[in-house]
């Protein structure tokens, strides 16, 4: 199954599958918020402490146990912050979308890769959706910065 | 598809509106329960009607590849094409998956496009029928996928 959209129409899709795409989900948000700190602007710093669970409709369906997965909180010495909160991996159209809310700017940063492929990050403006560009040290710097 | 850009904006609006309440009324599980199967039903409401867009599209395609091949001098070229009629409203009897497939190369270079079609027809149906429920959709994304569909249609 090549995305979200065949997951939820498949008759076949198994607790195996899921399971594997759960933890898939967990190692691409550690990867992004290892590679995000690495592009930090100066003067901001991570702060990793807090999770939520995450208990989708999907995993419920197989008995799946809700599974803990991180929050990124950022924080700058400016007396600046943002939170990202992963959303929901099951969304038909995307793979998986963390929010990022940098107060009053909401973005929304979302995997565009297909299943088990290496993650292609996109940052969007979730009050322009127009402003919809890749991932990387800039647009984040953008993000928190502008 | 010309509906697609002002369907979207009505979408955003109240998908903002949604999530801006999400964010004043952070903690309240009962409301954010609430606020959630909201955006769900939102996200398939427009869904379905973006949907629509697409199919008034193929069918479109559809009718004018019969015409143009119904045009054809050439009896042996036409016969076919003279069993259906365009302009009846059920093109024939044509099922979906048979329109799609006369203006989509299903084993061809719109192959992956038309089973895209077909994919999205299938949680249409799970949508227009009561099955779907929880499904979240990110519509702005799926609207590329629309286009890129329409970029593929052969008349």
């Amino acid at each position: 199954m090549n995305d979200v959209l065949e997951e939820v129409t498949s008759e076949t899709i198994t607790k195996d599958h899921v399971t594997k795409r759960v933890n898939d989900w967990v190692d691409r948000l550690n990867d992004l918020y290892v590679q995000l700190e690495s592009w930090l602007p100066k003067g901001w710093h991570v702060d990793r402490q807090h999770f939520e669970l995450m208990d989708e409709k999907m995993m419920q369906r197989f008995n799946i146990r809700p599974r803990k997965i991180p929050i990124l909180d950022l924080k700058s010495d400016a007396g600046r912050s943002a939170s990202l909160k992963p959303r929901g991996l099951w969304i038909i159209g995307v793979n998986g979308r963390v929010d990022m809310i940098v107060s009053p700017k909401h973005f929304l940063i979302v995997d565009r890769a297909k299943n088990f492929a290496p993650a292609e990050w996109h940052i969007i403006n979730f009050y322009d959706r127009d402003e919809d560009r890749k991932l990387s040290k800039s647009t984040l710097a953008n993000a928190l910065i502008a | 598809m010309r509906r697609i850009p002002e369907l979207l904006g009505h979408y955003n609006a109240i998908d903002q509106l949604l999530e801006s309440e999400l964010q004043l009324g952070e903690g309240d599980l009962g409301r954010k329960g609430q606020l959630d199967q909201r955006q769900v039903v939102n996200d398939q409401a427009y869904y379905v009607l973006c949907w629509g867009q697409l199919e008034a599209e193929l069918d479109e395609a559809c009718r004018e590849a019969i015409r143009k091949r119904k045009d054809n001098p050439d009896w042996t070229k036409r016969r076919a094409w003279d069993l259906y009629n365009p302009d009846e409203k059920r093109l024939s009897g044509l099922s979906f998956e048979e329109r799609v497939s006369l203006v989509l190369d299903k084993q061809g270079s719109s192959g992956d496009e038309w089973k895209m079609v077909m994919t999205y027809y299938s949680q249409r149906n799970k949508i227009a029928h009561g099955g779907s429920h929880e499904q979240r959709i990110d519509v702005n994304s799926v609207i590329g996928d629309f286009y890129q569909i329409q970029s593929k249609i052969a008349k």
